[in-house]
């Protein structure tokens, strides 16, 4: 997973402030960066990885197990971002400075960035919860509140939909199933 | 074709490669103490529920209409007995007990002619005109009514309604029912509901269209039915220059129980 925050942090930022302070600002990279992949708008990305922050500092105590905060963090910020992208009326960005700043590293992440603005909001969420966050379909089914096995469904469609935009027609699609558990 | 392992990896490269800029704690402190705004998504999970529950009684319509229309009704009915219980319980209301025997009489309807019968009522009766050419009249009879004072918890013989009864071709019939129009009565219904029993012990009601007009001290009332139709019992009205009397028009303020 690629949130990885020590338990003992969680633990201590329930009832310590400048632990909290810690924590939010672990968390606080990963939040924006996860939001603005499923939203690919910096200023709104912003707003709400600073709601799902404030949220997850007030809703702290609720957090049985520190060990499983890291999904119960990706679905504050995941949540927040989905519902965020369903109320905003879709828009043609025309300020390239509203465009999330990036350094991608290779060529495949800049495909893959533009790629993924072609797919409806719960198909990048989705992509973004399964191969980056690392969560498994029933978490990702959890979060969005569909059953697990649309969940798949949508991942299948999503991978189509890039095989098709990264101009990679050969996609298969029952491989992609039986990798997504 | 991105395979699994590629894609994820892609995918970190990408979202990491996303610049995050410096943390807002200040921000992240101020909408901690704000109040919670209302997340509209936790609605989602009731309003889908709802919608398949709408699904599956459709689709239980539409598979088993008769069984379906049978529990309906059966929930209408119960539904409408509960409410009507609790009704009476919360107004204390009790029903009357059943007439003395010694008003037995007053209760039996009697045919009798116009003079007669303008003999026995308290108003002017305004006979019937503007009738169907076909209608043949077939005579007036009395409608005994009782009144049941709560106050005294006595049961008393008031002014009978008379009805007008007339036939038509086809072996229909119609009648049409005048009452002294005290002005204390109402609201009227403004539909009469017949209840007709069907094969397999089911009941039926249909509903027909009620009219009531005034002619002076004398009420008239007339429901459409197979024997006349609501136009026929406007011209009815017209001809004899009836005043409608709105079915909301009055609130009751005695209450009348007349007896069949």
């Amino acid at each position: 997973m690629a949130l990885s925050i020590d338990p003992a942090l969680v633990a201590a930022a329930r009832s310590d402030d400048l632990s909290l302070e810690g924590l939010i600002e672990a968390v606080w990279p990963e939040a924006f960066r996860v939001a603005a992949s499923i939203l690919r708008d910096r200023a709104l990305a912003e707003d709400v990885a600073q709601e799902a922050c404030a949220a997850m500092a007030r809703s702290l105590d609720a957090l049985k197990d520190a060990r499983t905060f890291a999904p119960w963090f990706y679905r504050i910020v995941s949540n927040y971002a989905i519902s965020t992208a369903r109320r905003r009326r879709p828009t043609i960005p025309i300020d390239a400075a509203n465009q999330c700043a990036t350094h991608f590293d290779s060529s495949d992440a800049i495909d893959l960035y533009d790629a993924l603005a072609a797919l409806p909001v719960d198909q990048r969420a989705a992509l973004v919860l399964h191969y980056y966050a690392g969560l498994n379909s029933f978490d990702i089914a959890a979060i969005l509140g569909v059953a697990a096995a649309t969940v798949r469904f949508r991942i299948m469609l999503a991978r189509r939909a890039l095989a098709k935009a990264l101009s990679q027609p050969n996609a298969n699609s029952d491989e992609v199933l039986s990798h997504v558990r | 074709m991105y395979a699994d392992a590629r894609l994820s990896a892609v995918m970190e490269s990408m979202v990491r490669g996303i610049d995050a800029p410096a943390v807002p704690i200040a921000g992240i402190r101020d909408r901690m103490t704000a109040p919670v705004a209302f997340n509209s998504r936790r609605r989602i999970p009731f309003a889908r529920y709802a919608l398949a529950a709408v699904a599956a009684i459709a689709i239980f319509f539409a598979v088993f209409p008769k069984a379906s229309l049978a529990l309906f009704e059966q929930i209408v009915v119960n539904s409408y007995a509960a409410a009507d219980a609790v009704a009476r319980r919360l107004t204390n209301w009790t029903p009357p007990p059943p007439p003395p025997k010694s008003l037995d009489a007053a209760q039996r309807s009697q045919p009798v002619s116009l003079a007669a019968a303008q003999a026995k009522v308290k108003f002017t009766i305004v006979p019937p005109a503007g009738l169907p050419s076909d209608a043949v009249f077939v005579g007036i009879d009395t409608m005994p009514a009782l009144v049941y004072d709560k106050t005294k918890r006595t049961w008393s013989k008031t002014a009978p309604a008379l009805q007008f009864t007339y036939r038509r071709s086809g072996s229909r019939t119609f009648s049409l029912m005048a009452e002294n129009d005290d002005p204390r009565t109402g609201p009227f219904g403004k539909y009469a509901w017949f209840v007709d029993e069907l094969p397999g012990g089911k009941v039926g009601m249909t509903k027909h269209a009620r009219f009531i007009w005034r002619n002076g001290d004398q009420m008239m009332t007339a429901v459409e039915d197979d024997g006349i139709t609501a136009a026929e019992i406007l011209a009815i009205r017209a001809a004899m220059h009836g005043q409608d009397i709105a079915h909301n028009a009055r609130e009751t303020i005695v209450k009348r129980y007349r007896l069949p």
